[in-house]
């Protein structure tokens, strides 16, 4: 019975080493979750192993336009991320991933032969693009692909608002409303940092206090009329191709409020990034504001209102135009030969045929002090109001010798440079009882009007409205010269321009092309708006009412048929018009 | 416990009242099954994939088969048949080494239709049976050198076959049966130790020579590694999830960290136990195992029969092996040898190994008390 007791023995022994290995368990469980539980968790994160850091891109904010159009949108994208060690290498893998994805498979395959771990394309996917993607991943059961949520700028009105709004680059919005706004549009991107699942969602409980909320960018409206924009930019398209100009520009703005309504121009950029129909010539500066050109014959009207509101000229006030006009004993400046001499002028006639004698006896009566003073107020030497980046200031020399000459020069738009939005401001000062408004392009933010800055006067009312009785004969009088450009019911002021430029080689008036331009009243009584056309450098013809007319005559349909502006002769208004605008561009993509 | 305590003043009268199996065995049984059915559950909840909890359920059930077939079989058919049981043990394991599904560079698995089952784990009960009939048949000459050496030479071809797999876990579960069972027959402690003294020196010397160079070290720590990413990731994770869990655990379903640990339906279920229920949860847990162990060291206790004995011996060696390095491979105590946890770990032949043992021990129970009243 003696083994049978060494047996029970043995027996009894087994329990209590069972029970110590369990104690001992419970100790070193204790160890790891209590005592160096602070100690564990610090090095899981130390190793990043478990924590990642993230960022939730903000929603740029939408641009609308005027009448309620999406101008630019942020729209959810997709980008592709892939992990090599966790898909398959399989051809007909990446010939499924590269139709669902668009991107091509033989660079998915080219990279995992380079023995990358780890892409990411910059190549953005639709959302319908991104499901097909998902559901390759189920059927492979590939781990390794990954989608991250991206953001990508849609312009539905592409190359038409292009100019104006500039684009968002790689997240930068560089010029145009977009850069102007970007505080406003931008919002700010959230970052979170924590720990992920399998899936790579967010465990709530497992957060870093380093949070920092999505802010999604506020949308703005902008004072362009989409309709209106779109037929500026095809009409100043047109002109520039027809006439193998250099570039060209229109303007239309509200005189009362200073609301630039459309402001084209051409070349330009598809902001969508594609390569659309644009031809050879692509161009991301906005000459309306970012170049300076001499404003020329329209500068008369301008020239001729302020005399009138001084006194030094009035309605009977006759000059006769030889051709010729000596400045002092050195200078003379002339009108174009072509035409011959003009003869006894009275401000209409010299307004009508459009007579440099006429325009620099006048700024000559005013003088070099009142004039310099009259250029500065118009904000022709300044930035605009628009505050855009690269935004160019006008030129004037104080520091010419040839004062007179410099001033009688001036008077006909000539010796002074200035940007087309700056002009397109100061000649809505004629439409607005002498007070000019400052230009705009906003109107609201996130909702909320933006008010309306007072503008400042610069002639009294009533010079305003007799310049705008003159400049409705250039176009409503037959022997105007903006005669063709007439709608039929409706009365147009307006002041054509043509203007020599220095040829930069010779520094010479010979072989420096022209300016062609036009400034109109849409219509005559109450303008709705006034357009600002400018054609740089046309070959062949020349004359403002040629090259720059027919912009502003299609642009000046445009806002009739727009805001229904009812015929100045009483009847309705009739199918008649021409122009009708078009919407070009690709607005469902 | 209750009614062994009692039985001795309520006298033979006591006998009709009292359960034919040991209850306090089938709920401890009980209890552990459930909370590895909820850590499985928890383990899928994350990706709302159940797949695994419902194939387990399925499991449990045929897992009845081999529990009512040890529980219902008289234990003497087994030590009768054992020199078959021998040879079919034999037959699995060879056929695992030619027909065997290689996975990670190891073939345990044999294929039969959809279900895959582990000779290796089989084997684990078999050799217990045939080792506790080899050492019954011998008590006379327990104590005799031949006898022992008889005994590693019961043990060394399956063994073997095990090592060829390879699968060092299992190979080391037979060893510690063969021990456990050894020192329940009463074989002499000097043979024991002298074979674990032998054996230590005989490493210490090849290394010494040069026999065994610094590679095949190597390998052998290789053995242990079941994740590419080594062992030491697993248990990396494994230590983060139990410091999320801390003391009170972040509550049933709301771990995180756990999807994190690999093999965490399996060898390292009891991570999810550690998040989710903290310390409180994972000395719960381990009280339900001790009480398991305890009803099964009373069979084993109780046993009359020397044959029982061994058996019981046998089986609470092996699962007790189980729990403790299992746990410790959790904790970062013993490197990761792919052991799996009794009762909790996801798989199929480990369950229906866990429930025969379970059906053995509470068939040998039922039989003593016939034996002694």
């Amino acid at each position: 019975m003696s083994d049978r007791r060494t047996e029970r023995r043995r027996v009894v022994l087994l329990p209590w080493g069972i029970a110590a290995l369990f104690v001992g368990s419970a100790v070193s469980q204790g160890r790891v979750q209590i005592a160096h539980r602070d100690e564990i968790l610090h090095k899981a994160e130390e190793t990043r192993r478990f924590v990642v850091s993230r960022t939730e891109v903000a929603r740029r904010g939408t641009i609308f336009s005027a009448d309620g159009k999406i101008l630019a949108q942020s729209e959810d994208a997709y980008l592709l991320g892939l992990d090599y060690s966790k898909i398959p290498h399989s051809p007909s893998f990446f010939m499924a991933l590269g139709g669902a994805s668009g991107i091509s498979p033989s660079e998915m395959q080219q990279a995992a032969l380079a023995g990358l771990g780890n892409r990411t394309w910059r190549r953005r996917m639709t959302g319908e693009q991104a499901a097909e993607v998902k559901s390759v991943k189920a059927t492979w059961r590939a781990d390794g692909v990954s989608l991250h949520r991206d953001l990508q700028r849609d312009y539905p009105l592409a190359e038409a608002t292009a100019g104006v709004l500039g684009a968002v680059r790689d997240g930068k919005a560089l010029t145009g409303v977009e850069a102007v706004m970007n505080d406003v549009l931008e919002g700010k991107d959230g970052k979170r940092e924590g720990m992920v699942d399998r899936t790579g969602a967010w465990l709530p409980s497992r957060m870093t206090a380093t949070q920092q909320d999505r802010k999604n960018g506020r949308g703005i409206v902008v004072t362009i009329d989409s309709n209106l924009q779109v037929a500026a930019t095809n009409a100043v398209r047109r002109s520039v191709e027809a006439n193998k100009a250099d570039r060209g520009v229109a303007i239309a703005m509200d005189p009362r409020t200073g609301d630039i309504l459309a402001m084209a121009n051409w070349p330009t950029f598809d902001p969508n990034g594609g390569n659309t129909s644009l031809g050879e010539k692509v161009s991301d500066l906005n000459p309306n504001f970012q170049s300076i050109f001499e404003p020329g014959s329209t500068f008369k009207i301008l020239t001729l209102a302020k005399a009138l509101d001084e006194g030094v000229v009035d309605d009977r006030t006759v000059v006769t135009c030889r051709l010729t006009l000596p400045i002092g004993k050195a200078w003379q400046i002339h009108c174009d030969r072509k035409h011959g001499a003009h003869g006894p002028c009275g401000i209409e006639r010299a307004i009508a045929k459009s007579c440099n004698v006429s325009a620099a006896t006048w700024a000559l009566r005013i003088g070099y002090p009142d004039m310099v003073k009259y250029l500065e107020d118009l904000g022709l030497l300044q930035r605009s109001a628009l505050g855009m980046p690269y935004e160019v200031r006008g030129r004037f020399d104080y520091g010419e010798y040839a004062k007179p000459l410099q001033i009688a020069q001036v008077g006909f738009g000539q010796s002074l440079n200035a940007t087309p939005v700056a002009l397109c401001s100061a000649y809505a000062m004629l439409a607005n009882d002498g007070v000019r408004p400052l230009p705009r392009l906003v109107s609201e933010v996130s909702g909320a009007p933006l008010a309306i800055k007072p503008g400042q006067r610069m002639v009294k009312p009533e010079v305003a409205r007799k310049m705008m009785r003159l400049m409705e004969s250039v176009i409503q009088s037959d022997e105007g010269t903006g005669a063709t450009l007439r709608i039929p019911g409706y009365r147009l002021a307006g002041k054509t321009g043509t203007a020599q430029k220095t040829n930069l080689d010779t520094k010479s008036m010979v072989g420096g092309g022209y300016v062609s331009s036009f400034v109109g009243y849409v219509p005559a009584e109450r303008p709705k708006a006034v357009i600002l056309v400018m054609i740089d450098n046309p070959k062949g013809q020349y004359y403002g009412s040629k090259v720059a007319g027919p912009v502003f005559r299609e642009v000046a349909s445009a806002i009739i048929h727009r805001f229904d502006v009812p015929r100045s002769d009483g009847r309705r208004l009739e199918v008649e018009i021409s122009a009708k605008p078009a919407l070009r561009g690709n607005p469902t993509r | 416990m209750i009614s062994r305590d009692f039985h001795g003043a309520l006298g033979t009268d006591a006998l009709q009242l009292r359960p034919r199996f040991d209850f306090w065995l089938i709920l401890a049984t009980a209890l552990l099954i459930v909370i590895g059915m909820l850590a499985l559950y928890s383990v899928g909840q994350p990706g709302g994939d159940f797949g695994l909890f419902r194939k387990q359920a399925l499991l449990f059930l045929i897992g009845l088969g081999p529990f009512f077939a040890f529980l219902f079989v008289d234990p003497s058919f087994w030590r009768r048949v054992s020199s078959w049981l021998y040879l079919i043990n034999l037959a699995f394991l060879g056929l695992v080494l030619v027909k065997g599904v290689n996975i990670n560079g190891a073939k345990r698995w044999i294929e039969i239709g959809s279900f895959q089952f582990q000779p290796s784990e089989i084997a684990k009960l078999l050799l217990i049976l045939t080792l506790s009939a080899f050492y019954a048949n011998r008590l006379g000459e327990i104590k005799r050198f031949s006898t022992f050496l008889l005994s590693l030479l019961h043990i060394a071809p399956p063994l073997l076959l095990i090592l060829r797999e390879p699968h060092l876990g299992a190979s080391m579960v037979i060893l510690v049966a063969w021990a456990g069972i050894s020192i329940c027959a009463g074989v002499p402690w000097r043979m024991l130790f002298g074979l674990l003294i032998a054996t230590a020196a005989l490493f210490v010397v090849a290394y010494q020579s040069g026999l065994l160079r610094p590679y095949q070290l190597d390998r052998i720590g290789a053995m242990f590694k079941t994740d590419e990413r080594g062992s030491d990731y697993q248990q990396t994770m494994a230590a983060v999830a139990f410091g999320v869990g801390g003391f009170g655990g972040t509550g049933y379903l709301k771990g995180e960290q756990k999807i994190q640990v690999p093999e965490h339906h399996n060898d390292f279920i009891f991570t999810v136990v550690g998040e989710e229920g903290g310390l409180v949860g994972c000395t719960l847990v381990l009280v339900a195992f001790a009480f398991f162990f305890y009803r099964a060291w009373l069979v084993l206790y109780h046993a009359e029969d020397s044959f029982g004995r061994m058996v019981a011996a046998g089986i609470l060696s092996i699962l007790a092996f189980h729990t403790v390095l299992n746990l410790g491979m959790n904790i970062a105590l013993t490197p990761v040898v792919g052991l799996w946890l009794p009762f909790l770990s996801y798989g199929g032949t480990a369950l229906w190994l866990c429930l025969a043992c379970v059906g053995l021990l509470l068939n040998l129970n039922r039989r003593e008390q016939k034996l002694r009243f």
